[in-house]
């Protein structure tokens, strides 16, 4: 088969909403699980993201803000997703998130394998995802899986069983979104 | 050009209203971050230098100087964490005058009180039998029943899980800033592990609650 007929089994399949559906399901609902877990006790929140040493403890402000609204941003991303509202906007907001944490994941893995001589995939801790204890070999790969959810997110053109799909729909493709 | 900037568009008002969202929740939620808090009060110097112990209540048999841990116990696997509790300028005591402390009558009577530093779950999982409970990031909750005893009390010990936690440090911290004299306050650098490792009493559930087990008995090593 060539490269423009998978192109067009994907966009059959695609058109057809219920892979969007399902990746909004599973992810949104992730999210919302995990955001919940963390907004709960937003000080044990807290004292994970203070541990990563990326934001300064003195002032306070800072490193408060993001306990107390971190959650609850990933808890409204979850539910826009399952909802299906603002798809794209939602997918990039939990994408560039999702970035972020697995570099400092990494980032505070590496220090650990770096200062304690531990394997590398032998490093387990909680990263403050929601998710408790994780080993970091398992947490890597898990979160670039959850990249590629929110990729095919943001990339797919179907607006099937979405409510409001696009709160701005995008010029230069309105004219390729199908009707629902 | 122009989808891209839809997208973004999108992202930045979501994000928005998310910032929103959570700063509101947060605030309406009893248990929810305050925002101007220093919640680590530990980097900050709290003392000068190293307190006196008072002397006005000799009570137990030994010494004020026999309840502190000196910097020379080379042979104790906490004396890291004892010599940087010092160093911030807090008082630490010994495993052994801790048993000393809850055998005595005093304890009973509320000249000695010992306070666990840790949150709920840990806290009902087990605790030194009439310990009472003062959450570092709950303080408001607890300060109210907490500050009376502890003005009162002779003697306050303070205790989370031991070792590396950090809770003891801020309630002690946190009792300095309502007025409690420094010179009452020693902190358990041991901790539950410690108590629980040694088979002494753990209660369990509510303070008073009488569910009194051995401390190997209670599962789990608990976390800060």
């Amino acid at each position: 088969m060539t490269d423009r007929t998978h192109l067009g089994l994907l966009r059959r399949l695609d058109d057809t909403g219920i892979p969007l559906l399902v990746t909004r399901l599973v992810l949104g609902g992730l999210f919302v699980y995990m955001g919940i877990e963390k907004a709960l006790v937003p000080t044990d929140f807290l004292k994970m993201v203070r541990e990563y040493h990326m934001v300064p403890e003195h002032p306070p402000l800072m490193l408060n803000l993001i306990a107390a609204s971190l959650p609850w941003l990933e808890i409204w991303c979850g539910c826009l997703l399952i909802a299906g509202v603002a798809l794209r906007g939602s997918a990039l907001t939990l994408l560039v998130m999702l970035v972020g944490f697995t570099i400092v994941v990494t980032l505070r893995a590496l220090h650990i394998h770096h200062t304690q001589a531990i394997p590398f995939c032998a490093i387990e801790f909680d990263c403050g995802c929601g998710a408790g204890v994780e080993w970091i070999c398992g947490k890597i790969p898990k979160n670039i899986g959850l990249c590629i959810l929110s990729l095919i997110i943001l990339l797919s053109r179907s607006r099937k069983l979405c409510l409001w799909g696009d709160v701005f729909r995008p010029p230069s493709s309105s004219a390729q979104v199908l009707p629902d | 050009m122009c989808y891209a900037r839809t997208v973004l568009v999108e992202c930045v008002l979501i994000s928005a209203i998310g910032l929103v969202i959570g700063l509101s929740a947060n605030a309406m939620y009893s248990d929810g971050v305050e925002l101007g808090r220093d919640y680590f009060p530990r980097s900050v110097q709290v003392f000068t230098e190293r307190p006196k112990v008072q002397e006005n209540h000799a009570t137990t048999s030994s010494s004020d100087d026999d309840d502190t841990l000196s910097k020379d116990d080379q042979d104790d696997p906490l004396a890291d964490v004892v010599s940087f509790l010092q160093v911030q300028g807090h008082q630490v005591i010994r495993h052994e005058q801790v048993v000393a402390f809850f055998e005595d009558l005093f304890y009973q009577e509320g000249f000695y009180v010992i306070i666990d530093a840790r949150d709920d779950v840990n806290y009902r999982m087990g605790h030194i039998p009439g310990a009472f409970q003062c959450d570092h990031y709950r303080f408001k909750k607890y300060v109210d029943e907490v500050l009376p005893i502890c003005q009162a009390a002779g003697k306050i010990v303070i205790y989370c899980n031991g070792g590396n936690c950090e809770d003891s440090e801020f309630v002690t911290v946190d009792l300095m800033d309502h007025g409690i004299d420094p010179g009452k306050l020693f902190i358990y650098p041991g901790g539950m592990n410690a108590w629980k490792e040694m088979d002494l009493p753990v209660e369990r559930g509510e303070r008073g609650s009488g569910d009194i087990v051995n401390g190997l008995a209670v599962n789990g090593d608990g976390h800060d």
